[in-house]
Order: C-alpha cells, then structure tokens, then sequence
C-alpha cells in the first residue's frame, strides 16, 4: 500500500505486550493518517467513561500517508488520546524527526493501553519492538533522556516522543515532546502517557515508505517550490524562512490579535508598541539565533535555535519561542522581558508543558493575584503581578517541577486549578477546560466557532476562517451571513492536511491544495475534490462522535464572555465589538447538518459518507 | 502636511525602515498614504487588502482623511503558531 506501512503496533503495558496488526488499504483511504486513523481505532477500541488517567485510555502516535516520503512539509505527527481535560477527544500534533523515522521503522501508528507498574519506554527498530525499564530515566528532562537513551541503545540517530518531568507528575497541560523542543502539546497528552509510566516510545528506522510514482512525487515537489519562489506568497516566503511566527509578535499584540492582560486588556494602551517589538524575530535574532532549525522535509524552515549565554536566565541553546509562546508569556501577562520568555519556553520544553496552556495559567493566577482572589500566602512568597518577570518564571519553575503546593495547582491548568482552590472561575479564559489558543476572536470571528465546536476545543490549528480573517481588515468578517458553507470547506480541507501528515504552514507558500497535489503520487489515489471533501467531513465527525459517546453536547462548550467582546473594549482597535459568534456556530451546525442542540449528525448524512458504522450504531443515529 | 508612520513587523522588514515623517499633500486619505509608500519602499504588498491601519490608535477606513501630526500604523498579520 504505498504511502503506508501497512502496520500498526498495539502495545499493552499493563500485559507487557505488543502485537502487530495490519492497516487496511479501507481505514487507510477512509481516515486517511494521524487522528483520523487515530479516532477510527481509539473509537472502536475503548468504551465510554473510560477514565483518562487510567488503564483503559490509549494514547496513540500516528502518521499520515506522506511522512516519511520524499513529499515537501511532510514532517509531522499526531498524538492521539481521551483528554484527561476535557474527558473527551484529543489530538495534538508535532513536527521534527519522530513521525518520519517512525515511518521508515515499518509503522503507520503505534498505540499504547493498559499500564505499567514501573517506568518504561517502547523502543522500536526496524520493526522490532521492546518494552524496556526506564526507571533510570524517570525525573530527567527531555534533554537528558534522548541523550541517555542514544548512549544506552548506541543509536545517535534514534527519534524520541517523550514526556519530562511534568508528564511523569500528571501535570493537566504536560505535552509530548520530540527532537528537544518540538511539543504535540495541547489537552493533556503528557498527562496520559504519565498515568502510564511510559516515559518515550523511542524509534530507528532505515526502511523506505514506498510511493505509487516517485517520477510524479518530484515533479509535484518541483511545481511547489516554483510556486513558492514565484507566486502570490513569493515575497513573504523567505521572510517566514528567516523569522518563522515570530516575523508579527509586535503587530499581533496591537492589533487585537493577540490576546492582553488575560484577555481583559487592550495592546495598544496596556502593553504598547515598544513593549511588544521585543518579541519580533528581527530584534530578537541578531542577540541570540545560532542556526536554523527546520522539519523533516521542509524548504522552508521556520525554527530555530537561540544560544542564551548570559543574563538573568543563561539557558544555552534552546528552542526559538514561537508566536503562541511570545504572546502566551508575554502580552497575555503584560511581560515585556524578552529573557523571561526564552526561559519559560526553555522550562516548558524541557519539562514537557504546553506553552499556550502554561502561559495562559500563569496569567489567570496573576489576574486572580491582582484582584485578591489568590494571596501571597497562596503563591508561596510569589508577587504574581503583572509583568513581573522574575515572578512569571518562578512560577513557571515551580508549575513544571510542582516542588510547592503552588506549582501543584498551576500544573493543573487553569482550569483544574479554580476546581481545586474553588475560586478564580471569573477570569478563565476556557472551553471545556482548554485554554484557548492567542488569535483572539474579536479580532477573527471565525475562531469563536474554532474554539467552541471543533472536537478539540480551543484551538487555533483547526480550520475554519479565523486564519484568513486575521489577515483580512475588512469588517464584513463580522457577518455571519452565508459563513456555513466557506467555514466548513475551510475546516474539511484542513482535516487532510493534517491527516495526510502536512505541516500547516503549508498554507504560508501560496500553493493552493497541496495534500491534493501530493496525496495522488504517494498513495496512487486520484483523491479527487469530491473525495477529500468527504474524507475530511468522515475526519471531522469521528472526533466528534467520540465527544458524543462520551455524553457531551454543543452547550458544553460555551465560550468565556471575553473573547467575544461581552462587554466590548472601550478602547483600542477593536473597541466596541462584539462577535456574533451564534450566527457562525448555527450556520457551521447547518452546513454540516448536526442538530443544534444534541450536536447529534443527521443518520443519513453520515450513511453517505460511509465507514461509520461505528460511529451510527454507538450513538443510536 | 506632517504625517508619522510606523511600520510594524512584517511592515518594517518589507520598508526595511521603523519610522519616518512623510510630507503628504492636505486632503491625503490612508489609501492615497499607501500608495505613496508603496512607490517609496518598492517591496511593500501593492494590494491594500490585506494591510491594518491604525491611525491614532484606531481602526479606520480607506477613505479616511488624515490631519497634520496623525500617527499612522501600517502592519499586515499572517498568522502563526
């Protein structure tokens, strides 16, 4: 089957056991790779009100059809899991090395259930698998574990997926890092692997994924980097190459873009234009950037790596903090100190945070500081005002590493954390416990409905029309008019870059519809418009259902009154607005025929789509 | 008249310059304002779509009329992650 394996590895840690089973050229085209495989097998293999942090969750690694091939921006990979946030559908994705070595280890996907009852990592090599102790990595950063573990296995080109010491604790936003500072971070992930014991499932492989034509493969690659040196985007491409998502950090955070002050402030008067330049990527290379850093398979290279020799936080080399970050740990908490958040994006990559989470939490506790509801007895010590920077990192130290009962708490998530203390709901800015991502709706409407109905609230990577209204002032963005039919196009289409093991940024080159110039050579699938359509929409509604199985429905996800403006701003570029996001919701619930208030999928639309039997029986369509 | 510009983030690295006072004919609109920055810094977007301007702080029309001392903030947003 070309494009695939054909394999997938089911692990069992509670039986210390594993057995290959095949992919099938039917799941394959059905769901394609990553979470839409992922969804298919999590779906049919676990029951509802299966506890998230127990035995019977999978966590799932998985790939698409063009990882590990010689096609462009195919780097990435999907971890796959029940949320322990959320308690329902999770998905987080990540670039770097892993996904592609996992491919070439003779693996479409590994899935992992049961539990250990010591530490243990999955180490797989060219297709053969062992379930080996990692007690002596336990409590090691992900720095020194892949270090470790290349001397102990004597494999200097091994790929690791891992989590660090806030994984291991069950920290509610611990991620899943590979190659140092890539992260599949959202929703918990880490969390799981932790309740599991299973530290990393490590990988070698020096296989080939075979391709339908690979003649075709590099004309269709040719084609792309002639558009991208060439076409609409021609101009910004090398802009993106030399400063990544930190090329508009400044203008995000004055525009309305980004969120400020926990949501509740305005960029332009709270944080200002010369705090904000600290985190553009032309004033922050020239003091720190030593090389680039890029994904397999991608000419473009958005990463990478800073040296901090001195200062305040020296940290050495380390990962450039990418827009999420600089906005999460900056302008969300007011922190104009460019040092304090190459050190807070250093403790989360190393311990294994979700930076987006991680920032977002620390400036919830800093709004809950500043208005009483937490005390310096509460914080330990800690003057959690706003851009404080040396209190922003200690709390992020002690939120990575929980050495205090205040960074117990932190670790929990925002969220989590107003459970546990019992107060500070008022200034969550959450749905269904996942913080959201920084691109705030006011100023992109179509995020509102992103963050409220995707199956894995809150962000910002899910389709949908908040990434090309950012980029567009004209108000008539705010008309929710006719929105069905252009947001859910924007949504399936999104779904098979990510299943097909597409980077997202792919959209940044100005080619239109890459998976579908890249998915025919590899796969030998015509993999026509009408059928990606449909794929996407099969994608799109398996998450769902499993959110459905689980008990939940639309009005579980309502949105925090901030971010749609209730009440608007009274100043600044967005002063006065408020979104009218109902409107995009029950226009996306109509273009995608689910009824408004189960959230339940018409019977008969997903009959045509086929391949949900699982999906209709289970929900009792 | 006197207008101030800054160029924010992408802006800046396209003008390849931060800040400058621009003399501009009385009745100039923001729209008029980027074309006449457009011929002065040759690698700026020549489509006004996708371009914010904040003048004085605010969000405006195209069709604005600017005024001697107006702050003008160009900047395009291109996402990220």
């Amino acid at each position: 089957m070309n494009g695939y394996c054909g394999k997938m590895l089911f692990v069992d840690l509670t039986k210390r056991s594993y057995e290959v089973q095949a992919l099938t050229e039917e799941t394959a085209r059905q769901f394609i790779g990553g979470y839409g495989i992922g969804a298919k097998v999590l779906f049919k293999r676990m029951k509802s009100g299966a506890n998230p942090l127990g035995p019977d969750n999978i966590v799932g690694f998985t790939t698409g059809p063009l990882t590990g091939t010689d096609a462009l921006f195919s780097g990435r990979y999907t971890v796959v899991c029940k949320s322990p946030v959320t308690g329902g559908w999770n998905d987080a994705n990540s670039g770097g090395f892993f996904g592609p070595e996992l491919k070439k280890a003779g693996f479409d996907a590994v899935f992992v259930q049961g539990a250990s009852e010591t530490p243990v990592y999955v180490w797989i090599k060219d297709g053969e698998v062992a379930i080996k102790d990692a007690a002596h990595l336990w409590g090691k950063d992900v720095l020194e574990t892949e270090e470790t573990l290349k001397a102990e296995l004597g494999e200097n080109r091994l790929r690791a997926a891992m989590i660090g010491p806030a994984g291991e604790k069950m920290s509610l936003i611990s991620a899943v890092i590979n190659d140092g500072h890539r992260a599949a971070g959202r929703g918990g992930s880490g969390a799981v692997m932790g309740s599991k014991k299973l530290k990393a499932v490590v990988v070698r492989g020096t296989g080939n994924v075979p391709v339908a034509d690979s003649e075709k493969l590099k004309a269709a690659n040719q084609e792309i980097l002639h558009i991208m040196k060439n076409g609409p985007m021609a101009q910004f491409v090398p802009i993106f190459s030399t400063f990544g998502t930190t090329m508009a950090v400044s203008a995000a955070a004055i525009s309305g873009d980004s969120p400020v002050k926990n949501w509740g402030g305005v960029g332009i008067v709270d944080y200002g234009q010369d705090g904000a330049k600290n985190f553009d990527g032309m004033v922050m290379d020239p003091k720190y950037r030593v090389r680039k850093y890029a994904c397999a398979k991608c000419p473009i290279g958005c990463g990478a790596i800073y040296n901090v020799k001195g200062g305040k936080w020296p940290v050495g080399e380390t990962g450039r903090p990418e827009y999420e970050t600089s906005a999460a740990f900056g302008c969300l908490m007011l922190n104009k100190d460019l040092d304090a958040v190459i050190k807070c994006n250093h403790i989360c990559n190393t311990y294994g945070l979700d930076t987006i989470s991680a920032g977002a939490t620390v400036s919830w506790a800093i709004e809950c500081y500043e208005n009483g509801i937490l005390s310096k007895e509460d914080t330990g010590g800690i003057e959690l005002t706003w851009g404080n920077a040396e209190a922003i990192v200690k709390a992020t130290e002690e939120m990575a590493d929980q050495s205090t009962e205040f960074g117990k708490v932190l670790a929990l998530g925002s969220a989590g954390a107003t459970e546990k203390i019992g107060k500070g709901v008022e200034y969550l800015n959450s749905v269904k416990g996942i913080e959201l991502a920084m691109h705030d709706p006011r100023l992109a409407p179509g995020f509102a409905r992103t963050y409220a109905v995707d199956p894995t609230p809150g962000r910002h990577t899910k389709g949908g029309m908040g990434m090309s209204q950012m980029r567009n002032p004209d108000p008539s963005k705010y008309n929710s008019e006719g929105s069905g039919e252009p947001d859910l196009q924007a949504t399936v289409f999104t779904e098979i870059v990510n299943t097909a093991g597409l980077c997202y940024f792919n959209s940044f080159t100005g080619v239109p519809n890459m998976a579908g110039k890249l998915m025919p050579p590899v796969t030998g699938w015509d993999f026509s418009p009408e059928e990606q359509r449909n794929t996407g929409l099969r994608i799109y509604n398996m998450r769902h259902a499993f959110n459905l199985r689980e008990g939940m429905k639309p009005a579980d996800f309502p949105l925090p009154k901030r971010c749609v403006g209730d009440p608007p701003q009274t100043e600044g570029p967005i002063k006065g607005l408020t979104v009218e996001h109902k409107g995009f919701i029950r226009n996306f619930f109509k273009a995608i025929d689910w009824d408004e208030t189960t959230g339940k999928p018409r019977r008969s639309s997903l009959e045509k789509l086929g391949g949900m039997e699982d999906a209709i029986n289970a929900l009792g369509l | 008249m006197h207008i101030n510009v800054t160029f924010s983030s992408l802006s800046r690295i396209l003008a390849g310059v931060e800040q400058e006072i621009l003399v501009v004919p009385e009745g100039t609109t923001v729209d008029r304002l980027f074309r006449i920055l457009g011929q002065k810094h040759q690698n700026l977007p020549q489509d006004i779509k996708g371009t914010y301007f904040l003048v004085n702080g605010h969000n405006c029309t195209h069709d604005l009329v600017l005024a001697e001392g107006d702050q003008v903030l160009i900047f395009q947003l291109l996402g990220g992650g």
